[in-house]
């Protein structure tokens, strides 16, 4: 495909266009009059008839001896008449003058009134019109005459434009007769928006190719030669780009006086220009088939093919090479070379590549036919739901069509996302959006999809954002507003409807009702990442041992466990999970156990009834059993204090003993009181269980937990790299700090204008970082349940102090006295939370931005000052 | 101008009321299934914003139901606990009929709601006032880890479940972290709002809100006052109100001496001080913050560290970036005179402030009966203080001191109690003394014994000056001193933060 840069009719010579300006300046007509209506006698006798009145009563005045305003005034009280004749004769209308005088155009009532316009009347110079010989007739004659020749221009543009109305009548009849074209004049409203204001357009298939424009100079000048030698000329231009042809008739005297440069200029640069003595001669029916012949591209003319096929596709559903103005071969290239360089645009090539159409073809045909629709009575509300059921490729849930407060609306339900809900409410209106709309959508997404933060209304045409966007942060959903435009881009587009949706929602809707980071809650699935070593242990150790999953609070301990149950489900366990949250001894565990697994245990119930759960959920196959204790902290703190003949502890001892003659597995998950349990030698558990401790994610996990959801959210990293190093630092890998991070630019998205919403950066990141709330949570998400000694020592390791006896003897100095294996037990659960490693005879700093946000407060050294007094 | 409120929570359609920032905040967490915890001082827009915050969701479309936890009876029972919740939760639901949960759905609030809450998709929001109000541990421990347990069932429970239907919203003034057992705590899941002061604007737009026109800024007079208000008591709205109340109303010349007049009678007769001060001081932890914040001026935060945090909660302080500053003017220059929040300091200012302490710091004592023996006692005590009679104040608080001895001497072990005897030095019995029973010991032998009983933390060391001064109830003994009643209001000072002092550390002592 060829793009030539100029636009001017370069393949004619010359000497070619000398000819023909030659030719168009011979042939113009300079005057289109009639001998026999160049003056029209008609119309004045039919003035002069009108006048037939008040002539006798002026005739009398001018023929009277007397001179005076009162004469005037006298024979003005005959009427109207004899006043519009004073004023025809004196070629006034009505008129004011700077002494506050006037002529109105209705004569006086008054005698006042009448005696102030008798004084203009003679002060203009009556009396030297109405002298004693005059003939009123003849003057009043003579007067018509000359006014009726102001007219005469009129009457000539409207003569020609009537033959060129006519010539292109029958030549679009002969045309259509003879060359079997189906050529057709488009109304304006169908035409183009560059030649809606032009005489005529032409079209064939409804795909626009030629303009015509009339012109009728009847005196030369500046102005007729800049609307022939810059106008037309630039409108051409412009019509180049769909492609149409401009026709210009122009003719009469002023064409004729035009200098010759002028004239080249319009011959070069527009597509057609005769008069209507060439036009009437044959050259508009040659005009109109050449350009027809060449879809609208001018002879000389190579603007890029890729113009036409835009056209072609804005209009309709496909392109053939036969639409083309090139041979077949230059017509497939054309059309694979748009595929190409339209990478957004959702296109088919058909295999043999002599035919473009719109992948969702059908879809945008409906989407056009409601945009045309658009404002008229006829717009079918259901058809926009169903096709925008369509593009997402939902289908209806139950109950599927609602109407409410005259709303109308379906349920949709979608698949699994990060974003968008499963179940949204669409509505859809032709009425003017406002916020109250807005608030009735969001009502009928509390009603019909309670836990849907997003609904969609779709209208005709949308608002301006910023009607809506205060209103959408106290709604119960976020309401994205879309109108036919948008849904015939996301048709047009060749990303995932789905995709395209959601950049429509990430620009207009409240971002964080659909935030898919989980800030305080369970991690779902669809954002669960990492784990991979985890899962191996688990799945591992669980055949032939308990597991005991340890790690501080927020670091993702139940969202594990319940990811467990699936994995083990899939491994062919039979698990059963149990929430110990709120289980403070063994009758509260008997409880849930009956609750949760439905197993028949007594009231009173004594661990040794963990047997009989046992055995009751034993199934056919005989799986192997695993129960899933979360949070059993508590419920351990209660059993190592109560004795049962003479035995402490005995819920533990009876899960080990269940656990060790292979009756079934647990899995515990917990934190300090487990933790310790099993760390103590000492304890009669220390071996029981395979301690899992569950710290932060790896590097590549923790970005896909970030970056991820940002993708599917359309918000893209302008600079990864920068952006990943930066992520890591400020949270090494925390579960819980990523994703209070990744909430944290979603909230600073939501916060700028709709067209910045789609990028983020690493300084972005930072931002979100740079501030004493981000200190404040990264410190005590890491240190979650630490004692102050814990706290004291993991800023003495920050300081690079991580030996124990060396931590010790620093404590000791400070005059805070604990024993190593105390330290040691601190330094161990400091470990746990992931904040330190071990790291040769010691501990380092695993978390790395811990200093940074010790900096808030001072720096270490206050911070440890502030601990040391506490525990002083 | 009488349309100031100061008196429970301002009514929807009052004008006294400016929207605060952290209402949007509930609201918005909310609107985005999310819970929340909103905890601030009392007396700074709580119950307001919420009766708000209510009408806006009800607007919306929400079910919402306030259950205030400040009505609830004693209960004897875990289920009593929950049967008062569900009636509370049908009558807020307009529901007269419901079907009484037995067995085991009895003792659990997801089986009570299941039975009250009518099926359908409506989103119920539940808004637990004054959340710290359970005051059994167990039953408290119990309801907010069932409420915790929704929570974690909530994202794998049934599309129709009515776990996936609740979103609360809990308020009031507590330490959340130390309210329920962290690991069973709904409040780790919800978003902490934090209530926020007013701002100078908003307090000017307060005062155009309740004159009913903005020319009232134009007069120099009144916006001096909101200016001079906000200056000594910042944006604290309850303390805003009650002066602009007061002041705004008064003739321009005599303004200066109303708003002096209110603000004494704001320090030394309001229950909004007393009650503050004395929150703060039977915290030790917070005790401890605000005495160095007395004297200090202002102290740098300590990261994650729930004292810190709480003391703002309290209404004392309120942290500015990392340092701790007190909220106002007005609560510094208490903080400061306070001889219970700084015992055994020289306090600057001798019109030094005294508080009763809330019934609950006495909650440890085990006999009733001497309990409200001490409570009264210390509570009249104050009261003889602030109205200057301090003598009878001298009194007051030793009679609440041989109270609290006797209470802990006999609930401690026989043998204890005697090894204790053995190691006191000079302990002489009176006939009408019995040794075993130290019902009937006088206070020097209840002081002297209670500094030998074995304690895990510190000693307990009644100091000897509290019974002197108490000494002073007898006219010779008075006479004999030469100090006449308003010479002895140091000593009443001293004598209310010694009797603190004892208070903490005896309820160190027998507190496991």
């Amino acid at each position: 495909m060829t793009d030539l840069n100029t636009n001017t009719n370069s393949e004619k010579s010359t000497g070619l266009i000398g000819d023909e300006i030659e030719g168009f300046r011979q042939s113009v007509t300079p005057d289109l009059y009639d001998l026999n209506d160049f003056i029209g006698w008609a119309e004045i006798d039919e003035q002069l008839e009108m006048y037939k009145d008040a002539l006798p009563v002026v005739q009398a005045l001018a023929s009277g001896s007397r001179t005076s305003i009162l004469t005037i005034s006298d024979a003005l009280n005959e009427g109207q008449q004899v006043y519009d004749l004073m004023r025809t004769l004196l070629a006034v209308k009505s008129v004011g003058f700077q002494d506050g005088r006037e002529l109105p155009e209705r004569l006086p009532n008054d005698t006042r009134g009448r005696a102030e316009v008798s004084s203009v009347l003679e002060d203009l110079g009556i009396w030297n019109i109405l002298t004693p010989n005059a003939d009123v007739p003849s003057l009043l004659r003579v007067r018509l005459v000359s006014q009726n020749a102001a007219r005469r221009k009129v009457k000539i543009r409207g003569r020609f434009e009537s033959r060129v109305k006519t010539l292109l009548t029958s030549t679009l009849s002969s045309l259509n007769k003879n060359l079997l074209l189906d050529v057709r004049q488009l109304s304006p409203r169908e035409a183009p928006e560059q030649a809606r204001h032009l005489d005529y357009v032409l079209a064939i298939d409804g795909i626009p190719f030629a303009a015509i424009a009339t012109v009728f100079q009847t005196q030369g000048g500046g102005r007729q030669q800049r609307e022939l030698s810059l106008t037309y000329p630039l409108l051409q231009k412009r019509l180049d780009d769909i492609p149409i042809g401009l026709i210009v008739i122009a003719d009469g005297r002023g064409t004729k006086q035009v200098p010759r440069w002028a004239l080249r200029t319009l011959f070069d640069q527009v597509s057609n220009c005769m008069t209507l003595r060439q036009a009437e001669a044959g050259s508009l029916e040659d005009a109109i088939v050449v350009l027809a012949k060449r879809r609208g591209l001018r002879q000389g003319i190579n603007i890029p093919l890729n113009r036409i096929i835009n056209t072609a596709l804005a209009s309709g559903t496909e392109i053939k090479i036969s639409q083309l103005p090139a041979d077949s071969d230059i017509g497939r290239i054309a059309l694979a070379q748009y595929v190409e360089e339209h990478p957004a645009l959702g296109l088919t090539l058909d295999p043999d590549g002599s035919r473009l159409s719109w992948t969702r073809a059908e879809l945008v045909q409906k989407v056009r036919t409601l945009l045309n629709s658009r404002g008229l009575a006829t717009t079918n509300e259901p058809d926009v739901l169903e096709v925008f059921q369509s593009l997402l490729n939902s289908s209806l849930g139950s109950n599927a069509v609602i109407v409410e407060n005259n709303l109308r609306g379906s349920i949709l339900s979608l698949k699994d996302d990060p974003v968008l809900p499963s179940s949204m409410v669409t509505v859809g209106t032709t009425d003017s959006i406002d916020p109250r709309v807005l608030r009735g959508v969001a009502r009928m997404s509390l009603r019909h999809a309670p836990e849907a933060k997003l609904a969609t209304l779709i209208c005709p045409t949308a608002p301006p954002p910023s009607i809506l966007t205060s209103v959408q942060g106290v709604l119960s959903a976020t309401v994205a507003v879309v109108d036919y435009t948008d849904i015939l881009r996301i048709a047009q587009h060749s990303a995932s409807p789905r995709d395209s949706f959601v950049s429509i929602v990430v620009e207009r809707t409240d971002l964080t009702k659909v935030s898919p980071f989980v800030v305080r809650s369970v991690t779902p699935k669809r954002i669960f990442y990492g784990r991979e070593v985890e899962q191996a242990t688990l799945l591992g150790t669980l055949g032939t041992n308990s597991v005991a999953l340890l790690g501080g609070r927020r670091i993702g301990k139940t969202s594990l466990i319940r990811r467990a149950q699936s994995w083990l489900q899939d491994a062919d366990f039979r698990p059963f999970f149990g929430d110990c949250q709120d289980v403070g001894d063994w009758t509260d565990f008997g409880r849930m156990a009956r609750r949760e697994w439905n197993v028949d245990v007594p009231e009173l119930f004594k661990p040794h009834h963990l047997f009989d759960i046992v055995t009751q959920l034993r199934d056919v196959a005989d799986r192997p059993i695993v129960l899933l204790l979360d949070e059993i902290d508590h419920l351990l703190n209660w059993d190592q204090s109560h004795v049962e003949n003479g035995v402490r502890e005995v819920f533990f001892r009876t899960c080990r003993a269940i656990s060790q003659e292979g009756k079934a597995q647990f899995v515990f998950s917990g934190e300090r009181v487990i933790a310790q349990k099993l760390w103590d030698p000492h304890s009669p558990h220390w071996n029981f269980c395979r301690p899992l401790p569950l710290q932060q994610l790896s590097r590549q996990a923790s970005e896909r937990l970030l970056l991820e959801p940002l993708q599917a959210l359309q918000v893209m990293v302008t600079d990864p790299s920068s952006f990943r190093s930066a992520l890591w630092r400020f949270s090494s890998g925390h579960p819980q700090i990523v994703q209070f991070l990744g909430d944290g630019l979603v909230g600073m998205l939501n916060s700028r204008p709709r067209e910045g919403r789609s990028l983020i950066t690493h300084e972005d990141l930072t931002t979100v970082v740079d501030c004493y709330d981000y200190a404040e949570h990264y410190l005590e998400t890491y240190w979650g349940q630490a004692t102050d000694l814990e706290k004291l020592i993991s800023v003495l390791v920050a300081e690079g102090i991580g030996a124990p006896p060396n931590v010790t003897h620093i404590l000791h100095q400070e005059g805070i006295n604990f024993a190593e294996d105390q330290v040691v037990t601190g330094l161990r659960m400091l470990e746990l939370y992931g904040i330190i490693e071990r790291s040769g005879p010691g501990y380092s700093l695993r978390a790395n931005w811990f200093c940074e946000a010790l900096s808030y407060y001072g720096g270490p050294e206050q911070v440890k000052d502030l601990f040391r007094e506490k525990l002083v | 101008m009488s349309q100031f409120h100061t008196q429970g929570p301002v009514p929807l359609e009052s004008p006294a009321y400016v929207e605060r920032a952290f209402e949007q905040g509930v609201l918005g967490e909310l609107l985005n299934q999310q819970w929340v915890l909103l905890l601030g001082p009392h007396k700074h827009g709580k119950t307001t914003g919420i009766t708000r915050i209510k009408n806006h969701l009800q607007e919306e479309g929400f079910e919402v139901i306030t259950l205030d936890l400040q009505t609830l009876p004693p209960c004897n029972s875990y289920v009593e606990l929950l049967t008062w919740i569900g009636t509370h939760t049908a009558r807020g639901l307009g529901i007269k009929d419901i079907n009484t949960p037995i067995g085991d759905t009895a003792k659990d609030l997801v089986g009570w709601l299941e039975a009250i809450v009518p099926p359908n998709d409506t989103p119920l929001v539940i808004i637990i006032d004054e959340a710290a109000k359970i005051p059994n541990d167990e039953f408290r421990n119990a309801f907010y880890g069932q409420i915790r347990g929704i929570s974690t069932a909530r994202g794998d429970a049934d599309a129709n479940s009515i776990l996936r239907r609740l979103r609360f919203l809990f308020a009031g003034t507590f330490r959340p972290e130390s309210l329920v057992h962290p690991d069973n705590s709904p409040f780790n899941v919800c978003k902490r709002i934090d209530t926020e002061d007013l701002s100078l604007e908003q307090a000017r737009e307060l005062v155009v809100k309740v004159l009913g026109h903005e020319e009232v800024l134009a007069d120099e007079g009144i916006d001096q006052q909101i200016v001079t208000a906000y200056n000594l008591v910042g944006g604290q709205p309850y303390l805003l109100q009650e002066l602009f109340a007061q002041t705004l109303k008064a003739d321009i010349l005599d303004r200066e001496a109303v708003f002096a007049r209110t603000v004494d009678y704001i320090k030394y007769h309001d229950m909004h001080i007393s009650s503050l001060l004395s929150r703060v001081i039977t915290d030790q932890a917070v005790s401890r913050i605000g005495a160095r914040l007395a004297t200090e001026g202002e102290l740098p935060m300590l990261p994650g560290d729930s004292d810190y945090k709480h003391i703002c909660v309290l209404g004392l302080a309120k942290r500015e970036g990392p340092r701790l500053k007190f909220r106002n003017e007005l609560y510094a220059q208490i903080a400061q005179s306070s001889a219970q929040l700084r015992p055994g300091e020289a306090i600057p200012d001798p019109g030094a402030l005294i508080v009763a302490l809330p019934n609950e710091a006495f909650d440890f004592m085990k006999n009733p009966q001497l309990k409200e023996f001490a409570i009264s006692a210390q509570r009249g005590a104050v009261k003889a203080f602030n109205t200057g009679s301090y003598r009878l104040s001298l009194v007051g608080f030793g009679s609440s001191l041989e109270a609290l001895l006797i209470d802990w001497l006999t609930s401690i072990p026989p043998t204890e109690l005697q090894a204790a005897k053995v190691k006191t030095q000079g302990l002489n019995f009176t006939r009408y003394e019995n040794a075993n029973d130290a019902n009937t010991w006088t206070l020097v032998n209840l002081m002297k014994v209670s500094r030998q009983v074995q304690t895990p933390l510190r000693a307990v060391n009644p100091p000897d000056p509290l019974r002197d001064f108490r000494n002073m109830v007898h006219p010779g003994k008075a006479i004999k001193t030469g100090l006449n009643e308003e010479q002895l209001k140091p000593e009443a000072i001293a004598s209310s933060g010694f009797f603190n002092m004892v208070l903490r550390d005896v309820e160190a002592a027998v507190t496991p």
